[in-house]
This record gives structure tokens, C-alpha cells and sequence, in this order.
């Protein structure tokens, strides 16, 4: 392999990153009771937070205080 | 003298390496042009949520049309799936409505509440906007 035909790694991914498209999306779970579901309760991004409703939301802190 | 053919013989070796590009305006907006115009091909498309062996977990239907604006592209609107198949979510795939694979990205790449998902689980979307490469 000719070692001088290789891109530096850190370089790379730079020039992926700049040739890629992007997808902006945001996805919400349910169960079939209708609740929301998560994979870290502790941890919800505000755009899940931003489409939860109240019962959500109140279910979301039931989530977080069994999780103590 | 091998090192010296080797060295001769890397003269005429092509020199592989790629550099970033930018894109005009013009050029993105076609792009987002073709893309749609796959998408659209049997209709509005489809999302569709897909294990890392490729097996569908929920399929949400486009139900409204496409529109690209000045480089963007604006997905329509998503039905629910209301009866997942389930599994743990390793990709996302935009097809046509046939099952065409048109693109795909990946879960880390968006917000997603819960990347398991259960048999008879629902799935809900916001509007997905797709931005051609800069």
C-alpha cells in the first residue's frame, strides 16, 4: 500500500462530515397503553420534552422517581 | 534496486485522496429535486424503522406531499404506525411506497424517545426535513 496516497483519519472525517446531508427528526415511542416510552428517563431531550403532554410528563416523573 | 523500481513504479501510481467540496445553492436545491422525485416515484413514500439485520419494526406512511424549498427538503406529513412489529432500532430508511430504499441515517443522528420497541407499540414523528450535503 503506498502510504502516501492515505488521508490522515481526523481529516477524513472531516471531509465526510462536510459531504454528508443531514435529516433533522424527532420520534416518540408509545406503549400499547398509550404511555411514552423511554430509553433514559433521567435524560430526555427537550424536543421529546417540547411533543409531551401533561400525562406525559406527569408519567415521566413517575418513571424518574422509581428509577431513585 | 526493488526499492528503486518501487519508487519508479509509484510515479505512475494515482494518488487517491479527496478533498471537501461546497456546494451553490443551485446544486443543493437539485439535489433535494432528485431525491424527491425517487421518493415520489410511486407516491409519498415512507419511513420505515429497520433492525441491523434490515427487518422492518414500524413503517410510518408519508400522507401528505413533499416540497423542496430553496435546498431543503420538507417531508409531509407521517401516520402513525399504531402496531409496531418491535425490535431495537439499528437504522431509518426513507423508501418509495414499494420498499425502495431512497436514503437512510441513523438513530443517534436524530431524537428518538425509545429505541426498543415492542410488538403493538405506537410510533410517532415529527415532520422530517432532509438538507443536501453543503
Amino acid at each position: 500500500m503506498n502510504k502516501n496516497t492515505e488521508m490522515n483519519p481526523e481529516l477524513s472525517k472531516l471531509v465526510a462530515a462536510a459531504q454528508d446531508g443531514e435529516v433533522h427528526l424527532v420520534a416518540l415511542v408509545r406503549d400499547p397503553q398509550g404511555r411514552p416510552k423511554f430509553d433514559d428517563p433521567n435524560n430526555v431531550p427537550q424536543a421529546i420534552l417540547d411533543v409531551l403532554t401533561e400525562d406525559d410528563l406527569r408519567y415521566l416523573e413517575t418513571l424518574k422517581s422509581e428509577a431513585l | 534496486m526493488l526499492q528503486s523500481i518501487f519508487n519508479t513504479l509509484k510515479l505512475f501510481m494515482p494518488k487517491v485522496a479527496f478533498y471537501a467540496v461546497t456546494h451553490v445553492v443551485a446544486t443543493r436545491n437539485a439535489i433535494s429535486d432528485a431525491v424527491v422525485a425517487l421518493v415520489n416515484a410511486t407516491g409519498n413514500g415512507q419511513l420505515t424503522l429497520r433492525t441491523v439485520a434490515d427487518a422492518e419494526i414500524a413503517t410510518l406512511t408519508i400522507n401528505t406531499a413533499n416540497s423542496v424549498g430553496a435546498t431543503d427538503l420538507t417531508f409531509g406529513d407521517f401516520l402513525d404506525d399504531t402496531n409496531a412489529t418491535g425490535g431495537t432500532v439499528d437504522h431509518l430508511r426513507i423508501e418509495n411506497n414499494t420498499g425502495t430504499e431512497i436514503f437512510r441515517f441513523l438513530p443517534t443522528d436524530i431524537t428518538i424517545s425509545s429505541t426498543v420497541i415492542g410488538a403493538g407499540d405506537t410510533v410517532q414523528c415529527s415532520s422530517l426535513i432532509y438538507q443536501p450535503p453543503a
